[in-house]
């Protein structure tokens, strides 16, 4: 298990289209992956699952736990954490 | 005559305006079918295996739409990038292959575990995602109408000129449809702010909606008259009145054509007055604020959207969050209304009694005042949000003098409380309020010794001084917009607020429409507010007219008898 913890800093926060894009990103790694708030750190979202970032709904300015199980967890949580910080893939 | 007698018109409301004629397009959408009833064991893989068959159909569905929408460089594409991903979202396929295994119907499953993932998100704080719950509902129907095999009919497929009769219209109808060839759109339900009437305005497409079961009396390419300058369409008609309507269309397409030129225009009038012109808003959507750009600021926005549809109240934050962003939108003022609530209009979030006469019962600023708490809540994120932008504080429904010291001292109250805490907030708020009760306005007077501003609500003023529920289509020639008691009203409301040289503007309906403004102007009023759809033709009448030639007509005004008398004089005179 490998996590790590990042602030939201894109303007629309964890919603529709950086949800999406981050889903679709987590997609991309075998290990199972994980997302909470760091205020609630025991409700874990799947987060390949857009459904789940959504009614999550994290927004601006939170700070999110990113958690990773399998074989490329530091991998995929190192490559998450950086697409949060470059924005969420918007313009 | 004989053919005459069997001319069919029906109505409706005309929420975007002109003239269509043309075949119809009957478009009746999927109406899925929920089967409740439980399976046995043995139907169980039967039933994955559809929900499977439904979903990789739906996948291939979108993936066609994004090839499509990717071609055109329509940038709706990505909302269907993000359909495809919830269809095939794995915690959600996970927990409707659960619910088969638990012997419910693959169409129940689908229902139930989307509904509830719809439910979580109508909840949360965020318009943005309250909205993509709607999307869920789209997404539904569509696994449930690919498990059946049926085609998908779409508005986007059409080839030749129509206009569109339908039931209602969902979002991703309307994201897809193509608006070169639908010439118009009637609908069964909605009204003003539904779906369809928003799309239908920005894409200038001619429309009608809530026509009741329009349905049942037309098939596929009839020919009908839409005229949606009045709300009307019109059946089985005959050559001669044909051939009416396509003048009436040439004459406003070009209308339309002469009339667009003077939006960006500053409204200065010919003799070289200038009037501030302002945007009604009840958004802070993009497509909203954009009109910025035409206006001096925001003479009304209204508040009451961020406390509807919600299962709670807003934070003040969340509030703080939608008034600085509005701020920051203008480089003029803006006046922001405290909630307006109560009475007809009901919320989630609060438990209100019922009312007899809900329009004279505990509404607005009477509500407000009843519930501090919300209203300090209110104020305090209004306040945060006032250092970035040039903010008017304005209260509805104030009846008394009474209630306009008693909303004062709640803004004072609110002050030394953000002073305690160190918060800051301008120091130019200006703090008015709204006239739409004659006893308030019969002593502007006196009350524009006290507040900084007024603002004229026409509609309930309208309402109020002629005993008119402008609701109540019964009683709908009741209510006259040109009537000269309140028109006399206005006008001594707007000769006091000058007197005290107070800013007095209006707005309701009166300020949007060219008519009625061009008599407040003459009555010396220079602030006006309406909504994006009337700038245009408001700054025309502005640029066309002098100040002079409005005094005259707004003198002639106050000696007319009737409503009708001074709605044909105005019109003749006005250039």
């Amino acid at each position: 298990m490998y996590s790590e913890k990042v602030i939201l800093k894109n303007a629309t926060g964890l919603h529709a289209r950086p949800g999406s894009n981050f889903a679709m990103k987590a997609l991309n790694f075998k290990s199972s992956i994980f997302v909470s708030r760091s205020t609630e750190p025991e409700k874990k979202f799947n987060g390949k699952s857009l459904m789940k970032l959504l009614a999550l709904g994290i927004n601006q300015g939170e700070e999110i736990v990113i958690e990773a199980n399998g074989e490329d967890e530091k991998e995929a949580v190192k490559s998450l954490v950086e697409f949060i910080n470059s924005g969420c893939g918007e313009e | 005559m004989d053919q005459n007698s069997l001319v069919k018109t029906y109505h409706g409301i005309n929420v975007s305006k002109g003239v269509a004629l043309g075949k119809v397009f009957v478009y009746s959408p999927f109406v899925p079918i929920i089967d409740n009833a439980k399976i046995s064991e043995d139907k169980v893989e039967e039933e994955i295996s559809k929900f499977k068959l439904g979903q990789s159909r739906a996948v291939k569905e979108i993936e066609d739409i994004v090839d499509k929408l990717t071609k055109a460089h329509d940038k709706k594409a990505d909302i269907f990038v993000a359909h495809k991903m919830l269809i095939l979202d794995p915690d959600m396929e996970e927990e409707i292959i659960n619910s088969i295994k638990n012997k419910n119907s693959a169409s129940k499953s689908i229902d139930e575990v989307i509904k509830k993932y719809k439910d979580m998100m109508l909840l949360n704080e965020c318009e943005c995602i309250r909205d993509k719950a709607y999307d869920l509902s789209d997404i539904e129907n569509r696994i449930l109408r690919c498990i059946l095999g049926f085609e998908e009919i779409n508005l986007a497929d059409i080839k030749e000129p129509v206009i569109v009769v339908t039931h209602d219209l969902t979002p991703s109808d309307t994201a897809t449809l193509n608006k070169e060839m639908i010439k118009g759109i009637i609908t069964e339900v909605g009204g003003q702010t539904s779906h369809s009437a928003i799309i239908a305005r920005s894409y200038d497409i001619p429309a009608v909606l809530g026509v009741t079961d329009i349905l049942k009396h037309v098939k596929n390419g009839d020919k009908i008259i839409l005229d949606a300058l009045k709300g009307d369409v019109i059946l089985n008609y005959d050559e001669n009145l044909y051939k009416d309507f396509e003048k009436k269309q040439k004459c406003y397409l070009v209308e339309l054509a002469d009339i667009k030129k003077y939006l960006d225009k500053e409204p200065i009038t010919k003799d070289g007055t200038n009037i501030s012109v302002n945007l009604n808003l009840a958004s802070t959507k993009i497509e909203d604020l954009k009109n910025a750009k035409y206006v001096d600021g925001c003479g009304l926005f209204r508040t009451e959207f961020i406390f509807m549809g919600k299962q709670t109240l807003p934070t003040e934050d969340e509030q703080f969050e939608i008034y600085k962003k509005v701020l920051l939108s203008f480089k003029g003022r803006v006046t922001i209304r405290t909630l307006d609530i109560g009475g007809d209009k009901k919320l989630d979030c609060m438990e209100l009694p019922k009312e007899d006469n809900p329009f004279l019962g505990e509404r607005a600023l009477r509500l407000c005042l009843n519930h501090l708490d919300i209203f300090k809540t209110q104020l305090k994120a209004i306040f945060r949000a006032s250092i970035y932008g040039k903010l008017n504080v304005m209260f509805p429904m104030v009846g008394t003098m009474d209630d306009v010291t008693n909303a004062y001292k709640v803004v004072d109250e609110v002050k030394k409380e953000l002073d305690a805490k160190k918060i800051k907030y301008s120091k130019d708020i200006k703090v008015g309020i709204m006239i739409e009760i004659p006893s308030i306005g019969l002593i502007s007077d006196i009350v524009s010794k006290e507040v900084d501003f007024a603002s004229i609500g026409t509609n309930d003023l309208c309402q109020y001084s002629l005993a008119v529920d402008r609701l109540n289509p019964n009683v709908s020639k009741y209510y006259q917009m040109y009537n000269p008691g309140v028109l006399r009203l206005i006008n001594y409301i707007v000769t006091s607020f000058n007197n005290n040289k107070k800013i007095v503007s209006v707005c309701g309906e009166m300020g949007g429409n060219p008519i009625t403004a061009a008599i407040l102007i003459g009555f010396g009023m220079r602030t006006l507010s309406m909504s994006a759809s009337n700038l245009a033709c408001v700054k025309k009448m502005i640029i066309n007219n002098s100040i002079e030639d409005l005094e005259k007509i707004s003198k002639k005004v106050l000696t007319l008898k009737t409503n009708d008398e001074i709605k044909d004089y105005v019109t003749k005179h006005l250039k």
